[in-house]
């Protein structure tokens, strides 16, 4: 009996870690980033961030592409600061478990 | 940490003293500037505080006359703008500092006024710089720069880049008014380099290094 009691709130929580513990992959667009001296803040700045597993500039198609860690989080907010703060301009996020 | 500080003093010992190419870059970066150009040795460090504005200390000699000045002066650079487009990056950037120069063995006080707009695609690259040096003294030196280039190849961000520049300058002041030099430059990651030899044969070297 105590067994059926717990099982909903058991199966929520196993199926809640495991939807956090997911890596995200963040595909970012960015407007400006035409020379790889130059963006290397980018790079830089994310790495250092705990939460971030790999950064990807991509000069062609203009993108960064960040994996996080399991169990992380990055907001648009702080990655719109970061990218500011390089001196480049966000134009759109896509989030992709 | 002490890899950095080895390199930054090697640097100062091997130059001994800019390079106006990036006044300001990523917030919190550092960036060591060298240049050797014709009668004029420099080098510039600077700090950047936010995107668009850093502080910095900017060495510089030139061979004037019957002797060589010696300029050290705290500096701070702003970026009046910048447009980033898909495909392009256009900067205004604006330096200005207060401090010394010793020319003849006589001290005196100097301001630095500077003025760059550059232009960049992945395989343009143009640049027009004004600097003036002003002091209460016999030394008034101007300088304007020049600069187009083209990436002969594209290559991503983790590659090597070369790009083939043609630089032009006029320094009213000095023996050699106009000074055309053809440089080739490579960077890979943070590490950039630019070598050539003006027209009349005068080594150029500088590079830039960010962290």
């Amino acid at each position: 009996m105590k067994i059926k009691k717990y099982y909903p709130g058991a199966l929520f929580t196993t199926l809640f870690l495991l939807s956090t513990a997911q890596a995200e992959k963040l595909t970012v667009n960015v407007n400006g980033m035409v020379c790889s001296f130059c963006a290397q803040g980018i790079k830089r700045s994310f790495e250092s961030l705990s939460s971030v597993q790999e950064v990807v500039p991509n000069l062609e198609n203009k993108l960064v592409v960040i994996t996080t860690k399991e169990n992380s989080d990055l907001s648009d907010e702080k990655i719109k600061t970061i990218i500011q703060d390089a001196g480049y301009d966000v134009v759109s996020i896509k989030r992709e478990k | 940490m002490i890899y950095k500080a080895l390199l930054f003093f090697t640097l100062i010992l091997v130059f001994t003293n800019d390079s106006s190419a990036h006044p300001v870059s990523w917030k919190g970066s550092v960036g060591i500037m060298p240049e050797i150009s014709g009668s004029r040795r420099e080098l510039e460090v600077n700090y950047s505080i936010a995107s668009n504005y850093a502080v910095g200390l900017h060495s510089i000699m030139i061979d004037y006359k019957e002797d060589t000045a010696k300029f050290i002066l705290p500096k701070f650079n702003y970026r009046l703008l910048r447009f980033n487009q898909p495909g392009s990056q256009t900067n205004l950037y604006l330096s200005t500092g207060i401090g010394g120069v010793r020319y003849k063995e006589e001290d005196s006080t100097v301001v630095i006024g500077a003025l760059q707009a550059d232009y960049e695609t992945r395989r343009i690259y143009a640049l027009l710089a004004g600097e003036t040096l002003q002091s209460d003294s016999k030394i008034d030196l101007n300088r304007i720069r020049y600069r187009l280039g083209f990436a002969p190849y594209l290559t991503d961000f983790s590659g090597f880049h070369t790009w083939l520049i043609g630089q032009v300058e006029y320094t009213p002041e000095l023996k050699d008014q106009w000074t055309v030099t053809p440089l080739v430059r490579f960077f890979y990651r943070n590490y950039l380099i630019e070598i050539g030899s003006s027209t009349r044969g005068k080594l150029s070297l500088s590079g830039i290094i960010h962290f």
